[in-house]
């Protein structure tokens, strides 16, 4: 216990310098747009915004990427309880009863109460985090190389099943994340693979451009000026919010403290586990409240609490994540994924050694959060009405914006025109992937763990010279792999058994 | 949709066929270890055999039409976006990265906006420029394309 605090105060240090906090403010600001804008939700804004990490520490970049994860994370609450349109699929829940709350003229209480339940359920998940991630890396520290394919492959299994409609395509993204892995140089035969004789193609393939491209540029094709778009900011237009209707009253906190309370801890737990996410955790965390509620007839139609509930659990799934990320070095979802790849970028290995090798980084980015959490709290009660008026610019201008940010961050990745043309083909790749509903999010998964499986499945392989059987009589790796297997099995023997029922 | 998923199918399929191939080259396996082609011939049989079970259950019924995925104005609209994006990238090895984004995100603005003011597109080009220059350039000094006109 006493470790811990004296850890934060550690971390806390490290991340209220001026140029820290400056990072997290530019972080949680940018957050905020890119998720009240429809389209660009955390993914894609991590992917867009990276560039503006070159240059800065591990430290400060990092602290910049958080602070867009979960700043993305509040803002798509905005537009859901403004205009009843979702930034984000996790803010999808908020709109079900802030909308209808600013129909009845309470739009003001209900973003308070957002802003207010996310900065709860954030800060709440930020302690379990502090507590959690160091006992979970220890953990980590005794598995060895079968353990970590197994956990990595349970990772792949469970994102890929998990997202889009359709478990074969999910799956067919992985699997090509992985071989996209599997470009570049082998590291023990030296012969490069895969590279068509390109040299920017023998150190691998970098994950950025196909993130910018799957998830950056693949959004800007995918979003014409329809209908939609330009209602939303004539929408925005009309919108009137005054600082002071922020507060919620008394009555209102009274209705949703319990809320916020399980929220955070529903976010937090389901946010951990690896394909679930914010956008699972809101649906749970609603549910719950509505099934607990005495009153359940009136969520959907303006109740308060169901506001808070679906708010608090997002942001602190979104810190639940970083868990696995960070003691494991296994990320569960697209935006993690990318967080990952960023932090590979600084030159940093995420998994349970980064805790004794670089605390300053570990506990600098969890006082971050405290301060970006509370950042982020001021400036939407201070600037609301002008986030507000951010919000109604036309998408063709936004679009001109952000494709620029693309190709500068493409071309610097290695000062050469050969990673804007990747971006830029990976851009239409993802365009084709998003109107078949083939999710991107696995295979920047595959493309990310790609290296490190192959490795650990190598380092296993040469332990058992060349015998699988590895993997199945270790006690951990075993468990795993089973747990795989049952993750994909459940869904089909739930349906077939239901079947039966009916028949 | 089901006739987007059998093209797909077929399309992985073919690709499938040439990642197994080359890895099979590569080699499988050297000196009691997984060898150079031992990842990308598992995937590409993996993919091989996910192709094969999307064109099946297209057959099945699993899929649904949902009319038409890539309606003329969305594919015109994407075509339009790559296009110039691909044109302006060309022409940055001799106008600039710094310039090129300007002139990218003025046409992007241009062809996309339904307010085709010339005043408004000179606008956005320069502000883009601007930010672009000072955000790079001068506060992070990332090494960006340099043009004719020396940034």
């Amino acid at each position: 216990m006493l470790e811990v605090i004296s850890n934060l105060i550690y971390g806390l240090s490290v991340a209220a310098t001026p140029i820290n906090i400056m990072y997290a403010f530019i972080g949680v600001v940018s957050g905020l747009v890119i998720g009240a804008l429809p389209g660009l939700g955390p993914t894609a804004g991590l992917a867009v915004l990276l560039p503006l990490t070159f240059g800065a520490n591990p430290v400060s970049g990092i602290i910049l990427l958080a602070g867009i994860y979960y700043g993305a994370m509040f803002g798509g609450g905005l537009t859901a309880i403004l205009i009843n349109i979702p930034g984000a699929p996790s803010a999808v829940m908020t709109a079900l009863d802030g909308y209808p709350m600013a129909q009845q003229g309470k739009a003001g209480p209900a973003i308070g109460m957002s802003t207010f339940a996310s900065f709860i359920g954030g800060t709440i998940s930020l302690i379990l985090f502090m507590f959690l991630s160091p006992v979970l890396a220890k953990v980590a520290l005794s598995f060895g190389p079968p353990e970590y394919f197994a956990l990595m492959v349970m990772g792949l299994t469970t994102l890929a099943a998990m997202t889009g409609d359709s478990q074969i395509k999910g799956f067919i993204s992985a699997v090509f994340g992985l071989f996209l892995a599997s470009i570049g140089t082998d590291l023990v035969s030296g012969l490069p693979r895969f590279s068509f004789g390109s040299p920017y193609l023998f150190s691998g393939m970098n994950f950025i451009p196909v993130a910018m491209g799957i998830f950056g540029i693949a959004e800007l094709l995918s979003k014409d000026n329809s209908a939609e778009e330009i209602l939303r900011s004539r929408e925005l237009r009309n919108a009137k919010i005054e600082v002071k209707s922020l507060f919620p009253t008394f009555r209102d906190w009274m209705d949703c403290k319990w809320a916020i309370v399980r929220g955070s801890f529903i976010g937090f737990f389901v946010g951990m586990l690896p394909g679930a996410g914010a956008t699972i955790a809101s649906f749970i965390s609603y549910g719950f409240e509505k099934n607990i509620s005495k009153n359940p007839d009136s969520f959907g139609k303006g109740n308060i609490a169901g506001v808070a509930s679906p708010e608090s659990a997002n942001n602190s799934a979104s810190t639940g994540a970083f868990v696995p990320l960070l003691s494991l070095g296994v990320p569960g979802s697209a935006s993690t994924a990318i967080l990952l790849g960023a932090l590979m970028m600084f030159g940093l290995t995420p998994g349970p050694r980064l805790f004794q090798s670089n605390p300053d980084f570990i506990w600098g980015l969890i006082g971050s959060m405290y301060i970006g959490n509370f950042i982020l709290l001021i400036v939407v009660i201070l600037s609301l009405p002008l986030f507000v008026k951010m919000l109604q610019v036309e998408p063709s201008t936004m679009n001109a914006v952000v494709i620029s940010f693309i190709l500068i961050g493409a071309y610097s990745l290695g000062n050469t025109m050969f990673y804007v043309y990747l971006t830029l083909g990976f851009g239409v790749l993802g365009y084709f992937m998003k109107k078949l509903q083939i999710p991107g999010a696995p295979l920047v998964l595959g493309l990310v763990l790609g290296d490190l499986l192959e490795n650990s499945m190598r380092q296993s392989l040469i332990m058992s010279r060349g015998s699988m059987s590895i993997f199945f009589t270790r006690p951990i790796s075993a468990t795993l792999l089973a747990l795989c297997v049952v993750y994909l099995i459940y869904p089909h023997l739930k349906r077939r058994i239901k079947k039966k029922k009916v028949a | 949709m089901k006739k987007g998923e059998r093209i797909t199918g077929v399309l992985l399929l073919i690709a499938s066929a040439y990642i197994i191939n080359t890895a099979l080259g590569y080699g499988l396996m050297s000196r009691n270890q997984p060898g150079p082609g031992f990842m990308a011939f598992w995937a590409g049989l993996l993919l091989a055999i996910l192709s094969m079970l999307l064109i099946a259950n297209t057959f099945r019924g699993k899929y649904k039409d949902k009319g038409e995925v890539f309606n003329k104005d969305s594919l015109k609209y994407a075509v339009i976006f790559i296009g110039i994006s691909l044109l302006v990238s060309l022409l940055m090895r001799f106008v600039g990265m710094v310039i090129g984004v300007g002139i990218l995100s003025a046409l992007i603005h241009h062809f996309l906006a339904d307010d085709k003011s010339i005043k408004k597109t000179l606008l956005i080009g320069v502000s883009v420029t601007a930010a672009i220059y000072i955000i790079f350039i001068f506060v992070l000094d990332v090494y960006l394309l340099r043009g004719v006109f020396g940034f």
